[in-house]
């Protein structure tokens, strides 16, 4: 077991033992500990602190739990230059993530249609195993798709400049290349573009609750009562099957670099060599994939909402706010003990919370740091925040992502059927619709940590501030 | 019980441990429990037949890399399957008949979908009662 010491209200130090080249750095509440399953996340921070080039610290946000290999709520940084990339730091979902687009909608307009327009999402929006997504693709199109991301969806019309503007790394991602990508990865996602998938992946219907932040959310248009609707979903088969075979190659490779692991799902390579590299590029093709699936499943929102009211969707005022990764790595540059250093960033279930000031960023968000979108649990209420200078200094600019399980699948299953849960959020005024009443069991809100405590850690230790509370008026689950 | 498998809770994912009097038995056991979690195996009927072919570095990555190759037919060719049979099998490569049905969403009630086998926790070994393996799954 990893010796674990409180160094703040909401911080914990593992200090370095062993194999650990840094130190882990959690930063949680209290009821941590009392979560089942955290002494095995706890270890997961320590292996991950053995991995070459790895620098500062292994981190883990507040809505850390155990995974596989990685704790999911973990954040690594490596050396692009003698540091390592290990596929399992991003997972089998790459580039899961979530969207939010708000819009000139409001609360009234929207709750009397709420069934109207989950229904019209659910007809067109292909969720659970039935997997094929609006977008038909011939190979060759999917090789440029997963090459050239969202702006390659702009010249087919089916997204605008604002949406590849307000997605990160403007939906494209350096790199990628369908020639490291398998057949098999093909074959499983070639009709997947534009489908939902299963698991905790959702299209939720949500209202602005409360503003936080009236200076932020003013600045990016969000206001009390508006209509906003969130989507959450990944790289689907094409990335699954991405990770799967890079994973299987590095397990190889880490013994020939002479790389010593204490969990083999940790498979790594230094990220110059040919199984880093093609790993790195097949891994921005599948990230391309998923913002790509995102931007088509809002197409498909935006048309639904055409159908439902019976205006194009421009004068419904559906815009993008923002589309945020939280399983990936992203070269990027920060500061390590004073000197701006190339970095392999591994975030396994956390956001990219840059702060103000970042040249990456489009203008609206230089001026107030990117928005971080934390998706709650199904039916309770998910949040908007800012990145900020602290999470740059500390963090390498990255926040929680989730609420964060408490139960087992299994476990929550036990406690109410699926058809119960349904019927309890319905009594709260929800709608809900799902191809399978089991996962609405698997899903329920009881089996996820509360996310405002989760949210609360964050702006108190300030690697995101809040700006905005949302609550579901509709979901539709995978 | 001499053979069979059980799903065991882990927070994110599940686990299946799984066990046989021999190895062939326990790769044919996990196959059962992947296929358990996508669909309800009496409602699969068990008309066509594969060949499946897999190679791994050593014997416990096998089972993964058995695992994930049902997973990838099944979700590339709509497969679904009930029945494993493996014809060879030794530490580094497997031949095996597997037996199932296209997937029908309207006779097909989907529980869930597998994303892959992972290699954490990741074993695969004889003990005094026949052979017994552990891997966790990402659901």
């Amino acid at each position: 077991m990893v010796h674990v010491e409180r160094v703040g209200t909401h911080s914990y130090v593992i200090s370095p033992e062993g194999a650990m080249r840094v130190p882990g750095f959690v930063y949680a509440h209290e009821s941590l500990f009392e979560q089942a399953g955290h002494e095995e996340a706890l270890q997961q921070v320590a292996n991950v602190a053995t991995l070459p080039g790895i620098v500062r610290a292994s981190l883990a946000m507040p809505d850390i739990h155990w995974g596989y290999g990685f704790p999911i709520g973990g954040v690594a940084a490596m050396r692009a230059d003698d540091g390592v990339v290990s596929p399992g730091g991003v997972g089998f979902d790459i580039n899961c993530g979530v969207r939010l687009a708000v819009t000139g909608l409001d609360d009234e307009d929207v709750r009397p249609r709420a069934e109207e327009l989950v229904h019209e999402l659910m007809r067109r929006i292909p969720q659970g195993l039935n997997d094929r997504g609006s977008l038909r693709l011939q190979p060759r199109e999917l090789t440029k798709l997963v090459e050239r991301g969202v702006p390659w969806l702009l010249e087919r019309g089916l997204a605008t400049e604002r949406d590849v503007e307000h997605t990160e790394q403007n939906g494209a991602m350096p790199g990628a290349s369908a020639e490291p990508v398998t057949q098999k990865a093909v074959e499983r996602g070639r009709t997947q573009v534009g489908s939902l998938g299963a698991g905790n992946h959702f299209i939720e219907l949500q209202v602005v609750d409360e503003v936080l932040d009236d200076a932020v959310a003013g600045a990016w248009g969000v206001r009390v009562g508006q209509i906003a609707v969130m989507v959450h979903s990944g790289s689907r088969g094409f990335g699954h099957q991405t990770c799967t075979d890079h994973l299987q190659r590095m397990a190889a490779a880490t013994r020939r670099y002479g790389i010593e692991l204490p969990d083999r799902q940790l498979a790594c390579a230094p990220a110059s060599s040919p199984e880093g590299a093609d790993y790195l590029a097949a891994m921005a093709a599948a990230a391309n994939f998923a913002f790509a699936n995102r931007q088509v499943m809002m197409h498909e929102v935006r048309l639904g909402f055409e159908q439902v009211f019976g205006r194009p969707w421009e004068r419904l005022g559906i815009e993008l706010l923002y589309d945020v990764a939280h399983n990936i790595a992203k070269l990027e540059t920060h500061e390590v003990d004073g000197v701006p250093t190339q970095l392999w960033v591994h975030r396994k279930g956390a956001t990219r919370a840059f702060g103000p000031g970042h040249p990456d960023l489009p203008p609206v968000f230089r001026e107030t740091g990117q928005p971080v979108i934390i998706p709650g649990d199904m039916g309770s209420e998910s949040w908007l925040l800012v990145g900020t200078e602290k999470a740059m200094r500390e963090s390498f600019g990255s926040a929680c992502h989730g609420a964060g399980r408490r139960l087992s699948r299994g476990a929550a299953k036990r406690v109410m059927s699926g058809a119960d849960v349904r019927r309890e959020l319905e009594a709260k005024g929800i709608v809900v619709r799902s191809q399978s009443t089991s996962l609405l069991a698997e899903e329920a809100p009881y089996a996820y940590k509360d996310v405002r405590e989760v949210v609360d850690v964050v702006d108190a230790v300030g690697l995101a501030r809040k700006v905005a509370r949302l609550r579901p008026l509709g979901v539709l689950k995978g | 019980m001499r053979q069979g498998y059980e799903l065991v809770d882990h927070t994110a994912d599940v686990g299946v441990r799984a066990w046989a009097p021999s190895p062939e038995g326990v790769f044919e056991e996990a196959a059962k429990a992947v296929f358990s979690l996508i669909c309800d195996p009496l409602t699969i009927d068990q008309t066509e037949t594969q060949e499946v072919r897999v190679v791994a570095e050593q014997r416990d990555l096998l089972l993964a890399a058995w695992l994930n190759e049902l997973i990838y037919v099944f979700e590339a060719k709509r497969t679904l399957f009930v029945d494993f049979e493996l014809t060879e099998l030794d530490d580094t490569h497997l031949v095996a008949r597997v037996t199932g049905e296209q997937l029908d969403p309207s006779r097909h009630a989907i529980c869930g979908g597998v994303k892959a086998a992972t290699l954490h926790e990741l074993s695969l070994s004889e003990g005094p009662a026949g052979w017994e393996a552990f891997v966790i799954l990402d659901v």
